[in-house]
């Protein structure tokens, strides 16, 4: 009898060691990423990394600020056409040479968005986290984490972290097929103490361009509207919605956001001219999937971080309710 | 199944092509293609057809349009076509993505009862290559890893009994007025990226956007 007891307990041990581990494992990934995205807000960084989507390949150098709990940021293109993204916690502004175009929008609170990623909403029914082992980037040695969702509607990450700082070192997202479409790797990173001002104003004057403001809008969180998403993918919630002049004078009727805690995706609803070209069916570039329809003399468009069917469905579903 | 497809039948097996199909619903297409047995001695015949689309179309969907354009128009330049798949007619072979069929003598051979009309074989061949794309996929191409095996529920059905036709397009192929709304809604929804995953550097894509230069 003590023998036999034995075994059962040597093999609930056995059992519950593998379920323990994987526990753990999505623990410690979840401690990552809570450490990866402060890092990235409360960090000093100087970096250059390259873009690749779409079999196009750009390298960048991103500037990041935080002082007196402020932060600043500036991003700018180190191949090809210059373009800048400059950002503070009040509005984001993209210099764009090429097109003699400056497009000023407005920045989001943090406090809606930054500490709700994969917290609070169930995550674990739409993504399952893990830690993949060790990795080096850039002379900086890693860990890797992996960001796997549980259904087709969503894509996942592998995520190298910079062990010293908490920093994104590499960045893949894969489809559904495990293949990246797109990917960011580090070639320096640099955390210095103090960052000059110098550093995060913008090479570009934007003097003689066309500038577009964007700065005022009203938000709220909820879905009241005579429009509705008939079908969301699970665990999308509702972040904001709200109506607002969008960049170069458009008037959207309606811009829905929701999300799932990772990934997000936007409804457009707006009244198009009689001769405007209107959007029909799927486009994409690199991760991110647009699906239009026409409902009445309304274009509805879908943009997200998502794949193809999920804004497919998603614009499929939208109508309006009265 | 006959060859002579209908249009939701043609628009189904395109969506197919261009993945916009989900599993549930690629599965139920592809039922209804193996329930035809001239299908499936068509899908063994082309096979290799399958193999060129499935190299083509899973990173790069426009291409498997090309391809089925491709063989619709090696199709076309044909003066006749040949009978249905069997014994006595030389296998169709691939170049490049196109389809060779057989020498005219070996076609002139055959019985004028077995000769199908240009659209039919079209049709046929394009779908006895989604087939062997579909078989292929499904025998040979190694499980996904990237979706982690607990399921969730499925979502609310939706109309999607006759997937529209979509093509794929890159952004930067779009009108350019269309074009520019595109690129207001990638910098507006950016900033929503932006508060989510933060180190993803979302504004990396509207800088790297270069659709409205060409």
């Amino acid at each position: 009898m003590r023998m036999r007891f034995r075994g059962v307990v040597v093999g609930l041990t056995l059992l519950a060691a593998p379920l323990s581990t994987l526990a753990d494992s999505s623990a410690d990934a979840f401690t990552r990423i809570e450490r990866l995205l402060s890092a990235a807000r409360t960090l000093n960084y100087d970096a250059t990394f390259v873009y690749s989507h779409g079999g196009k390949i750009d390298e960048m150098r991103i500037i990041h600020r935080y002082a007196d709990g402020v932060e600043r940021e500036r991003l700018v293109t180190l191949s090809g056409t210059t373009r800048e993204v400059l950002r503070d916690d009040t509005r984001v502004t993209c210099i764009i040479p090429d097109r003699q175009a400056v497009v000023v929008g407005k920045s989001r609170p943090q406090a809606l968005y930054g500490s709700a990623v994969l917290t609070g909403q169930g995550y674990e029914d739409y993504y399952s986290l893990g830690l993949e082992g060790d990795g080096r980037v850039a002379g900086r040695a890693a860990e890797i984490v992996g960001i796997r969702p549980r259904d087709e509607f969503r894509y996942g990450y592998r995520l190298w972290v910079d062990k010293a700082s908490g920093l994104l070192l590499r960045s893949e997202l894969r489809d559904e097929k495990n293949q990246v479409l797109e990917s960011i790797v580090y070639l320096s990173l640099n955390t210095p103490e103090h960052i000059p001002d110098t550093l995060l104003e913008p090479e570009i004057s934007g003097n003689g361009f066309s500038w577009y403001t964007n700065t005022s809008s009203k938000t709220s969180t909820t879905q009241s509207s005579e429009w509705i998403a008939g079908w969301l993918p699970p665990g999308f919630i509702i972040r904001e919605r709200e109506s607002t002049p969008l960049p170069e004078g458009r008037m959207p009727l309606e811009h829905f956001v929701y999300g799932d805690g990772l990934a997000s995706l936007s409804i457009y609803i707006e009244q198009l001219d009689a001769n405007a070209k209107s959007l029909e069916g799927i486009s994409r570039m690199g991760a991110m999937s647009a699906y239009g329809t026409m409902v009445g003399q309304y274009q509805v468009t879908v943009v997200g971080e998502v794949p193809g069917v999920t804004v497919r469905n998603v614009g499929r579903s939208v109508k309006r309710a009265r | 199944m006959t060859t002579e497809m209908d249009e939701s039948g043609r628009e189904a097996i395109s969506a197919l092509v261009d993945d916009e199909l989900l599993p549930t619903e690629s599965e139920a297409l592809v039922g209804r293609l193996l329930d035809s047995t001239q299908a499936q001695q068509l899908a063994d015949r082309y096979q290799e057809i399958g193999t060129v689309m499935r190299a083509s179309s899973v990173l790069n969907p426009p291409a498997a349009h090309g391809i089925a354009q491709r063989v619709a128009a090696a199709i076309s330049q044909e003066p006749s076509v040949a009978g249905p798949p069997g014994p006595r007619v030389a296998s169709a072979t691939i170049s490049a993505g196109v389809v060779k069929l057989p020498g005219r003598a070996g076609r002139d051979r055959l019985p004028a009862r077995r000769r199908w009309s240009r659209v039919s074989l079209a049709a046929s061949l394009l779908v006895a290559g989604l087939l062997g794309f579909v078989l292929a996929r499904q025998t040979d191409a190694p499980a996904p890893l990237a979706v982690a095996s607990r399921a969730v529920d499925p979502p609310a059905p939706i109309a999607v009994a006759a997937p529209m036709r979509r093509e794929w397009h890159g952004w930067d192929s779009h009108d350019p007025s269309v074009q520019q709304r595109l690129r207001g809604y990638l910098v507006n929804h950016s900033e929503y990226l932006g508060r989510g995953m933060r180190g993803m550097h979302p504004y990396a894509r509207v800088v790297a956007y270069r659709g409205d230069l060409q």
